[in-house]
């Protein structure tokens, strides 16, 4: 390849200076040339390639229209015939980091082009990627665009230039369990034992095969007489009481809190709002009970269906919040419920 | 978002409306909305009342 190298670019409406929250429900779209990131990113490819097309989608659309969008994008991107393509980066963003993860795995496996996104090592995006797609690790913050750019150009480069990838803590890329045989002067008897020694003395170690990262959870046993059991309503949501008396955050929380709710039979916009900062919130604000559904529980307490409405509602905010914060968050929430006697919970999530 | 859900552990799972509005619909009339509203809820204490095998 003498000539420059076509590059096509995806970023969400946010990046692509469509716009924010309010956006996040527009279709695909396209601009010729390189929009947002991707002219930073034109420039550090230092004259090597050109970015043809920018495509873009709302976070939203995507998000629930998947297979339809994963089509549309796949020939808007086809069409400028790319030798390369990016997408993000997403950093800590949930749906971006999906949306990234989808178009550059589809892109990769059907157009058989060098393809990289790059997000945080905790995006759900991550667990999305499929070989021979490639994804680089960056903070959860937009605030390193510049020094995530310079590494995806590097690595494209490299992509590009038929240069053999090696293993990813070298090459700063995150594994997706990619196997290349390489000749190790060791054998496994030579490299287990010291890896054993440390256990055994309880230092640190670097395994060679990294077990997944989520646990197994084994569902608690049905709840058999739910017209006498205590349901609790639990949200991820963001919703407080009007006003936002504890100072919920709008991402990165780390705090959940517990608000009375045995006093109504409904939540409205006068009485409650959300302060969520990953979704448009204008829906939610104008009648919370479309995030907690505090009428309709109200209701079939009040029918028999269900034996009573836990007194608390308890909320947080779960926007950028880390696999760490989440999981501790929930344990707290699970003992206070515990000792409150609730049978079940509806934990809402956006 | 269902998958992401599902993919973390989650054993009970119900799809909500929409992520701006998991339990509701502006779209609706109100009554129609509040119908929406109670079929998701009664999708999750249908959910809370099965057992469940993980995997």
């Amino acid at each position: 390849m003498g000539n420059r190298m076509r590059v096509v670019y995806y970023m969400n409406q946010f990046f692509a200076g469509i716009g924010g929250e309010d956006k996040a429900y527009e279709p695909p779209t396209e601009f010729e040339g390189p929009v947002g990131p991707a002219r930073l990113f034109e420039k550090k490819l230092g004259g090597k390639g050109i970015v043809v097309k920018t495509v873009s989608c709302g976070d939203n659309y995507f998000a629930e229209n998947a297979e339809k969008v994963k089509g549309e994008l796949l020939e808007r991107i086809r069409s400028a015939s790319p030798d390369v393509f990016v997408a993000g980066p997403a950093f800590g963003s949930g749906r971006h980091g999906i949306a990234c993860a989808t178009i550059t795995s589809t892109v990769a496996k059907e157009l058989k082009i060098p393809a990289v996104t790059a997000m945080h090592p905790e995006n759900p995006g991550i667990d999305v990627m499929s070989m021979p797609a490639y994804v680089l690790p960056t903070e959860i913050m937009a605030t390193t665009m510049d020094n995530v750019l310079t590494r995806i150009s590097k690595f494209v480069l490299k992509l590009v230039e038929g240069q053999a990838i090696g293993d990813s803590k070298v090459e700063g890329y995150i594994s997706l369990g990619r196997r290349v045989n390489i000749i190790d002067p060791l054998t496994g008897a030579d490299r287990l034992f010291p890896l054993l020694w440390a256990k055994l003395k309880a230092e640190d170690f670097t395994t060679e095969v990294p077990l997944p990262k989520y646990e197994v959870i084994p569902p608690p046993p049905a709840i058999n007489e739910i017209a006498k059991a205590t349901i609790a309503l639990v949200t991820e949501s963001g919703v407080v009481p009007k006003g936002n008396p504890d100072g919920l955050v709008s991402w990165s929380e780390e705090r959940w809190f517990k608000y009375p709710i045995s006093h109504l039979d409904d939540f409205t916009s006068t009485t409650h709002q959300t302060v969520h900062g990953g979704y448009e919130n204008t829906n939610v604000n104008q009648d919370p009970d479309r995030a907690v559904p505090l009428d309709v529980v109200r209701a079939l307490e009040k029918e028999g269906r269900i034996g009573k409405v836990a007194d608390f509602l308890l909320t947080t905010s779960g926007n950028v919040c880390t696999t760490d914060s989440a999981k501790r968050m929930g344990c707290e929430m699970a003992e206070y419920l515990r000792r409150e006697r609730v049978d079940g919970v509806i934990l809402t999530s956006t | 978002m269902p998958e992401v859900a599902k993919k973390i552990g989650c054993n009970r799972v119900v799809k909500g409306v929409a992520i701006t509005n998991p339990t509701g619909d502006p779209g609706l009339p109100v009554e129609e909305e509040r119908s929406l509203r109670r079929k998701v809820v009664l999708q999750a204490l249908s959910a809370l009342e099965k057992e469940v095998k993980t995997g």
